[in-house]
Parts: C-alpha cells; structure tokens; sequence
C-alpha cells in the first residue's frame, strides 16, 4: 500500500473575488474513507475543487508529499490525485470501453496507442465498477447508475492513490447508492485507495467513512471519526437542526434522526 | 492478465475508422482524378496523367493550369475547413458552434469584400488581409466572450452575434459599391473554385499539413478535453495552453483556406457530423473530418461546373447542403434541450 500525503494549509480560494474557504487546515488521513460534510454554501464542494487544481487558491499552498502542487508536472498529479466531478458530460455516441479508456491519458506517451499497462488498469476498473459487460454499450443507453459508474471507472484506470468524489450519490436511488458506495469500500479496503468524497445524506456518511469533516461557512469546524463528531450539539451547529442520535442497530454507528418542527409540536 | 474478448470491440472500431479513412481518401482521388478529366472539354485518365507528367502537350493549358490549381485547391481547402470546423465542435462541445456560423470566416469575407468593393486590390492582397481579418476577429470574439473564465456557450453567442455584425457590413457594402465590381464579390462570398492562381497555393498546402501534424499530435490531450475543462485538469492537460493552441491552429486553417477560395459555405458546419456518423464516435475523426471536407468540395465543385444547367460556384450548392443540416440541428438540440 504506497500513500501519498496531501495536505492544505491556510486555504484561501473562491470563484472571481469572493472568497468562499476562510484559512482552511486540511490533512487527508492517509488509506481511509473520509467524507466532507456541510450545509448549502458551507464550501464543501470548492474545498474539493481546490485540491484537485479546479479552483486556484489565492492563499495558502496544497502540498503532495510535501512538494507544493504548484511545483509539481500536470502530469504527474494526475498519477497521484483522480476525482468524479458532480456532473459529466460524455460525448454523444461513446462506447464506454472508450470512455473508460481516456482515464489513461496522464500515462500515455503521446503518439503510442494503448499499452498493456493500459488495458490491464483498464480492465481492472472496468471490472471493480462491474460494467465489463457494458464495453461496448452506447454511454446514451445507460441507466444513472450505469453511467456513473462508467465515470468512476475513468476516475480508477487514472491509478491514483488518491480518489475525490463530488456528491457520487446524487440522483440516484437507494439501492445505487449502496452499490455504489459498497464498489467504493471494496476498492479502498482491496487497493488502499484514500478516498475523499462531498455526500449530502449523514446516515450514509457515518456507515462508509472513517474520519468525518465538517465544514460551515468555509470553515473546518470539527474532524474526526463518526462516533467522536457526530453528537446532537455537532448536527446543530453545522446544519441548524434539532436531531437524536442513536445507534445504528446493524452497524452501531451514530444514526441521525433529524427532529422537525412538526415533530415537537405533535 | 488482459481478458482478449474485453477489448475486442475497442480493437475492431480503431481498425473499422482506419479502413474508412482509407476508403475515404479513395474516395477523394477519384473525384480528383474525375475532376481533372472532366469538364467543357473531356480528357481520359491516361491523357490527363501524360500531359501533368510532361509528356503530352496536349489540353496543357486545360488540364496543368486551370483544372490541376482548381483540383488542389479543392482538396487543400477542404480538408483545412473540415478539420477545422470539427474542432470548433469538438472543443466548445456543440455542432452549431462551427466557424462559419459563429463569426469566424465572416470577419475574413467582410475584410475581403471592402477590398474587392473600395480598394480594387488583386487577388493575392485580398488574400493576405482577409487571412489577418480573419484571425483577428477570432481574438476578438475571443476577447469578449472571455469574463474571468472561458465559456463556451458565451464564445458560441458572441460569435453569432459578431457574424450578424459583419453579415450587416457586407450588405451595406454591396448596397452602396458601384455596380460593376459587385459580381466579382459575390462570387468571392460564395466561395468559388475559378481563377486560382497557382503561386498561392504552396503556402495553403503548408499550412495545412503543419498544422494537421499538430493537431494529429494533440489528439488525445483533445480527446480528453471534449470531456470538460474539468477533467482536462484532472487527467493532467494544461487546458488553457492545448485549448488555444487548438483553436489558433485551426483559425490559420481557416483563415488560410478562406483567403484562397472565399468562405465555402458549410463545409465546417457538414464535415465533423458527416464523418462521425460513417466512421463512428469513438476516434478523433480528424483526418476523417478532413477528407470528407476535400469530398464535399470537390463533389461540389463537379457537380456545381458539369451537371446544372449552367455554372455555379461550389459555395452555392454545398450552401444547399448546409442549410437544411442546421435546421435538423436546431430541431434535435431543442428536443434534447441543449440549445
């Protein structure tokens, strides 16, 4: 299991002039699951797009085993840092072997076709995210969840120890979102993959994670495991809501039962 | 190890495109060979081969000076217009957004058609300042669609709009220009094949095949990018540099060609679509694009010199193809919701 080490420090970053990140402090825990969570806003979603070199910090420095990003070859952050952003658009009338394949670009020399390196790495995504059946399949005729496992198939034939997701889950049904979220947990406990993902829904945070960031206002406030930060007084402070915890009666991980105001006056 | 059967698809559709870019580029040498052979006079293959080889004297004027500058110009210009339009298309994620329809070969004929109408400038000259009109109105579109990011949606508007602007000068230049020198800018407009000088089309030729050997390099970097600016990144591309360099590359090829044989009508918007739905979705497609360009213009031009009731210039009847081609666009983006 190699790992690679990245770290935030005194983030700033933001669209146009605004700041959205106030001085963020982030280090990624090396080979886990971690999940950012946050309220609409709270700067969840730019903190990821800031790792991954979408959005340019106007302060601070993001380092990859201690060597500022800005230092380091295009290329070479590409081998070391994938992400599946919120939305992706295929081109029209792709196969999704094809698809898959473009993963591979920050590994090809240019001019040379497809290695075997590249069809093996390609093979084994297409196999973790089980679409090999779907190789030759137009990307238009697939279900939400076919696609968007096609898409983090590409995120996993780039071979980067490092996997960030923008909100994988969304529009997408309860039984997608367990598969999807079981492929990933299988990947990061077969290949050591870090895997840091924005999700809106906290019971599915607390089942898959193990370490937790909570963001408010573009501010880390809290990180640590499920059971150390997910408390009652937490999920009013990052959400604003009135909530139980309970354990969950598989797993035992705190299971958040939000309180709504039709509740307490029932 | 590498499951055979998982790739054979991939292995056949690569080998499926570079059969139809072989069969494409036959293509493209019979209609050469056709267009040389024929016309208001008819000259057999062996004829033609003779007299370009020096050994006939026969029809050289016909066949050397008129129809062998026409021919070349043809194919160069095509392949330049169609390569060029496909990565318009390619890039900025849209079929509508080709050159010709979001502003960029309008600049070149606006810049031509003043100095054909005002300044009586010969052919050579005119060619010289629509090739800088032509790249300047691109920096500019460029320049005003660009606010803090690049977009391109912002890019296509702007076009359209700059290309209304300079539909608007031409007219008014047409409007008020004497009326002996118009006919020799109408056709101009229209794109046509006749009087090319042959000094003039070493340097389209050269423009062509650098600028082609560059794309062809990039192609994967251009691959991934027509995936988003947002995976561009993540897989390691510096956007910003390919993109532009991209979109110069085929501004030249525009400008060039446009220089050379006026504005072909469509062959920008026609040859990507044209050659993704022979050759598929899965490859570059930029030589495809580039040959079915060279056989549009030529098919064009011959049907445009032989087959009508009298001569027309290749931009009217490849005009003919385009237009019902956008409406079909505009009609399947509206229902998917795209537009």
């Amino acid at each position: 299991m190699s790992s690679n080490t990245l770290i935030a420090k005194d983030i700033k970053a933001g669209y146009g002039d605004k700041n959205i990140l106030e001085s963020v402090n982030i280090h990624i825990p090396e080979n886990k699951i971690s999940v950012i969570l946050g309220s609409n806003g709270s700067g969840k979603s730019t903190m990821l797009k800031t790792f991954c070199r979408l959005i340019c910090p106007t302060a601070g420095v993001i380092t990859l085993n201690d060597k500022s990003l800005s230092c380091i070859r295009s290329k070479d952050i590409a081998k070391a840092i994938g992400l599946l952003p919120q939305t992706s658009i295929a081109p029209e009338g792709i196969k999704v072997a094809e698809l898959v394949s473009r993963g591979r670009y920050p590994h090809r020399k240019f001019m040379s076709p497809l290695t075997k390196e590249d069809y093996i790495a390609i093979e084994q995504a297409m196999d973790a995210m089980k679409i090999t059946e779907l190789a030759d399949a137009s990307i238009d005729e697939l279900s939400g969840g076919q696609r968007q496992r096609v898409f983090i198939a590409l995120a996993l034939a780039q071979e980067t120890d490092i996997l960030f997701l923008d909100e994988p889950t969304t529009y997408l049904d309860i039984a997608y979102q367990i598969e999807i979220l079981d492929l990933l947990k299988e990947l990061n406990k077969k290949r050591g993959t870090t895997i840091v993902m924005v999700l809106h829904d906290i019971n599915l945070s607390t089942k898959y994670a193990d370490y937790l960031f909570a963001m408010k206002k573009g501010r880390l406030i809290k990180e640590g495991t499920p059971n150390e930060i997910i408390t009652e007084e937490t999920i009013k402070e990052i959400y604003g809501i009135n909530s139980v915890i309970v354990p969950d009666p598989i797993s035992n991980n705190p299971l958040v039962v939000p309180i709504s105001s039709h509740d307490v006056t029932n | 190890m590498i499951n055979k059967s998982l790739f054979d698809g991939v292995k056949s559709r690569r080998k499926k495109y570079l059969c139809m870019v072989i069969m494409l580029a036959c293509i493209v040498c019979v209609l050469m060979c056709l267009n040389m052979m024929i016309g208001e006079k008819n000259y057999t293959l062996y004829q033609v081969i003779n007299t370009l080889l020096g050994n006939s004297s026969e029809g050289s004027f016909l066949i050397a000076k008129l129809r062998l500058p026409r021919t070349v110009a043809a194919i160069f210009s095509g392949i330049a217009f169609g390569v060029a339009g496909h990565i318009f298309q390619t890039l900025l994620r849209n079929p509508l957004a080709s050159p010709d329809i979001i502003g960029v070969s309008s600049g070149s004929t606006a810049a031509a058609v003043y100095c054909i109408l005002f300044l009586n400038m010969n052919r050579g000259l005119v060619s010289l300042i629509a090739v800088l009109a032509g790249i300047l109105t691109s920096i500019l579109i460029y320049k005003v669609a660009y606010i803090n990011s690049f977009s391109a949606n912002r890019l296509i508007l702007v076009g359209i709009g700059t290309q209304a602007v300079f539909t608007a000068l031409i007219s008014w230049m047409i409007m008020t220009a004497s009326e002996y020198d118009v006919p020799t800018a109408m056709r101009w407009m229209n794109g046509n094949l006749n009087g090319i000088v042959t000094d003039s089309l070493p340097l389209l030729i050269a423009v062509v095949i650098v600028s082609l050997a560059i794309i062809i390099y990039l192609r994967h970097a251009m691959a991934s990018l027509a995936l988003g600016d947002a995976y561009g990144t993540i897989l390691g591309i510096n956007v910003n540099l390919v993109r532009t360099l991209l979109i110069v590359l085929s501004v030249a090829l525009i400008a060039f060609a446009t220089a050379i044989t006026g504005p072909i009508s469509s062959i920008a918007f026609l040859s990507g679509p044209i050659a993704k739905r022979i050759c598929g979705h899965n490859q570059s497609n930029i030589l495809s694009s580039g040959l079915v360009g060279a056989i549009l213009v030529l098919a064009g031009d011959f049907v445009g010199q032989n087959l009508l009731y009298t001569r027309f210039p290749v931009g009217v009847i490849t005009g003919l193809l385009g237009g019902p081609y956008l409406i079909y666009v505009l009609i399947k983006q509206n229902k998917g919701g795209q537009l």
